[in-house]
């Protein structure tokens, strides 16, 4: 079992007043836990974003997402906290996790295409993403070891 | 002596249910408003596929043409529209947007993406930085335009606002990437 830790950084903008091209940027931390077994390849990943984008607006709620898809069946997860307990720091601000198993697939390298952002909801003025709206990130697994 | 009690125990109950208010504060209902409505749908686009970022923006585009004046509405569509990387479109309802409500934020907004397009829009910025002196507003829309238009000058505000604590270090790393490279990072 090997887990892995990523933080991916992203530029963003956001049109409102305090926030702009200066505090709109995001960081996505993402952690991998991968183990192999009998029926292929277990995985297990917790996510949690860094943005300031609501202090320094001054109020509202950031509500960050991130989603997984591997090439191996094409199935997209959600990640979520539902029924899942997690530790964070202080700044984090919770995505939440997912696990589901990979078949083992003999000459295909496992890759994950993680798609991640976020959206400010100002409550009375409504939500809105940053802009690009959503940022790309792919993750190449260790290779099945049992077939 | 329960006669003598009673009212004690309205008054408990009274500031049981005040307190219980207090720590639970409920925030006041925009439900089932149209800015509600299009916010749902701007949460909705951000996980959204190309066709269905069409349906949604056209949903939105009719709200919005149903209360014109809703200048929150606007923003959330021009937000959407350049997230949808229709800048013109985008570019076209941020002007509405200015004339509605002046906001040096949505001009800059227009200047970036003219930019990005190809444009040369030192006009625009210079507006930015003429009103920002009149208003005495040393901010980042303040800081952007001269970034576009006026490097000395920027580098010295720049050093002013991190000596004065106003803005770290760190919050400038964006302006490390250059003028194109910054636009087509926020504008692919």
């Amino acid at each position: 079992m090997t887990t892995k830790s990523f933080r991916f950084s992203t530029l963003g903008y956001l049109a409102l007043e305090g926030v702009r091209a200066l505090h709109a940027s995001y960081t996505l931390l993402l952690n991998v836990t991968e183990s192999d077994g009998k029926e292929g390849k277990k995985l297990f990943l917790s996510a949690s974003m860094l943005c300031n984008a609501a202090r320094a607006y001054g109020s509202g709620v950031i509500k960050p997402w991130c989603t997984v898809e591997n090439n191996i069946d094409n199935k997209k997860y959600v990640l979520d906290s539902k029924d899942k307990a997690f530790a964070l720091m202080q700044n984090e601000i919770l995505i939440g996790g997912t696990q589901f198993t990979l078949k083992a697939s003999k000459n295909i390298q496992p890759v994950l295409k993680i798609e991640t952002g976020y959206f400010l909801n100002t409550g009375y003025t409504g939500s809105l993403a940053p802009i690009p709206k959503k940022a790309t990130h792919y993750i190449s697994l260790n290779k099945f070891k049992q077939v | 002596m329960k006669i003598i009690l009673y009212p004690f125990r309205v008054m408990a109950l009274f500031f049981l249910l005040c307190s219980d208010t207090n720590s639970y504060p409920q925030p006041l209902s925009i439900k089932n408003s149209p800015t509600s409505e299009v916010a749902d749908l701007v949460e909705k686009l951000v996980m959204a596929d190309s066709k269905q970022s069409t349906e949604i923006l056209t949903k939105i585009n009719t709200i919005r043409n149903k209360h014109p004046e809703n200048t929150d509405i606007l923003l959330m569509y021009a937000h959407s529209l350049i997230g949808e990387k229709r800048y013109r479109e985008g570019i076209d309802t941020l002007k509405i947007l200015y004339e509605k409500k002046p906001m040096r934020t949505y001009l800059l907004t227009q200047c970036l993406l003219k930019e990005r397009l190809g444009g040369k829009e030192r006009s625009c910025y210079d507006d930015i930085v003429q009103l920002s002196e009149k208003k005495n507003l040393i901010d980042s829309d303040y800081i952007t335009a001269l970034f576009f238009t006026d490097m000395e000058k920027f580098k010295t505000v720049k050093q002013q606002l991190i000596k004065e604590h106003r803005f770290k270090e760190s919050d400038f790393f964006v302006f490390t990437l250059g003028k194109e490279k910054m636009l087509h990072e926020f504008f692919p």
